[in-house]
């Protein structure tokens, strides 16, 4: 019962198609084929070349100081990492469990995901535009570097490491 | 919306993948929908075809009001695609797909509004966009709802 229902759908599916390919030469006039190859050719350019952006880091200089207060929780003792998401984002929830993991397997680590429409005091000042974006703070909450899109994680781990290690001669 | 109550699966489909953590979806099936709703737009740009522009904005509206499950792209995949793949290994939210129905939904309404205003062109126009917007999302991950989200929230705010 439930095969010969599929059999026939599966036949139903490929007349469909088959009927649709033979017909298609006499709807399609050559002008809306090379618009559809032009529209696709548009499209993997746009896709690279955001692809290529992906989680791009870059130095902050002079950045502003964040105090715990403006975070809604403690600085990380060595770093935090503070990232702007939004609702129907889905890399965000990609970069929230990646920075997670980070947070969690270092103590002096902090991760804050604060939602970019609810703080967008906090969003104009830091210039955010696009969700997720990430930066790292350092121990005295001073914005040090800056993330486009999803960290990768070498990247994160050359940034962290250099944040740490511009903040320690002071401490010392 | 469409009737479709959550349990009306397939005898093959039950012990298959089970169920993921709570309120995900297969991560399999929002991308079928995406490559389906490609070859559709793609057809809709080389026809020119109003009805076919009408049919996805409507599976769109379907998608942005009752959720990706609940849409026939959807219910396709959970009826015909699932049970011939094996158990699912990824899960996630529903939440963004269904954000980029409604995105959808707004750039070929706009294209059928002024279909029927008489503007020439305006199908081939809003389906090959809606045709970029659906490719960027299913081939490079790029939702578009994630760039330009803020952007509005911010404009709207400033307003």
């Amino acid at each position: 019962m439930m095969e010969s229902a599929s059999r026939d759908v599966r036949f139903l599916v490929g007349a469909g198609i088959i009927t649709g390919l033979v017909r298609l030469p006499f709807l399609v006039d050559v002008s809306r084929a090379l618009l559809l190859v032009g529209l696709l050719a548009v499209t993997v350019a746009i896709g690279t070349y955001w692809r290529s952006r992906q989680g791009g880091v870059r130095e902050v200089l002079d950045g502003d100081v964040l105090t715990a207060a403006e975070l809604g929780v403690p600085l990380g003792e060595r770093a935090t990492l503070l990232q702007f998401s939004s609702i129907a984002c889905a890399p965000c929830r990609a970069a929230d469990r990646i920075l997670g993991e980070v947070a969690s397997r270092d103590e002096g680590l902090t991760h804050v995901d604060l939602d970019a429409a609810q703080h967008l005091d906090l969003v104009r000042r830091l210039n955010v535009l696009r969700t997720p974006t990430v930066f790292v703070l350092d121990a005295r909450g001073r914005v040090a570097h800056r993330f486009s899109g999803v960290p990768t994680p070498a990247g994160l781990a050359t940034t962290l490491a250099d944040v740490v290690r511009a903040c320690e001669p002071s401490r010392s | 919306m469409s009737g479709q109550a959550p349990g009306g699966q397939g005898p093959r489909n039950q012990g298959s993948g089970g169920q993921g953590p709570a309120g995900q979806v297969d991560v399999r099936g929002p991308r079928f929908a995406a490559a389906v709703t490609a070859v559709v737009l793609a057809v809709t740009v080389l026809t020119g075809s109003v009805w076919l522009l009408l049919a996805q904005a409507i599976v769109f509206a379907i998608g942005a009001a009752a959720g990706v499950q609940a849409a026939p792209y959807g219910v396709l995949f959970r009826r015909l695609v699932r049970p011939r793949l094996g158990p699912a290994t990824a899960w996630e939210d529903p939440q963004p797909p269904r954000f980029a129905q409604f995105v959808g939904l707004l750039v070929t309404g706009i294209g059928l509004i002024l279909a029927a205003a008489g503007v020439s062109g305006a199908v081939v126009i809003f389906a090959g966009l809606a045709l970029v917007a659906a490719v960027l999302n299913a081939a490079f991950g790029l939702c578009l709802g994630c760039e330009l989200y803020l952007l509005g929230v911010r404009m709207r705010a400033r307003a």
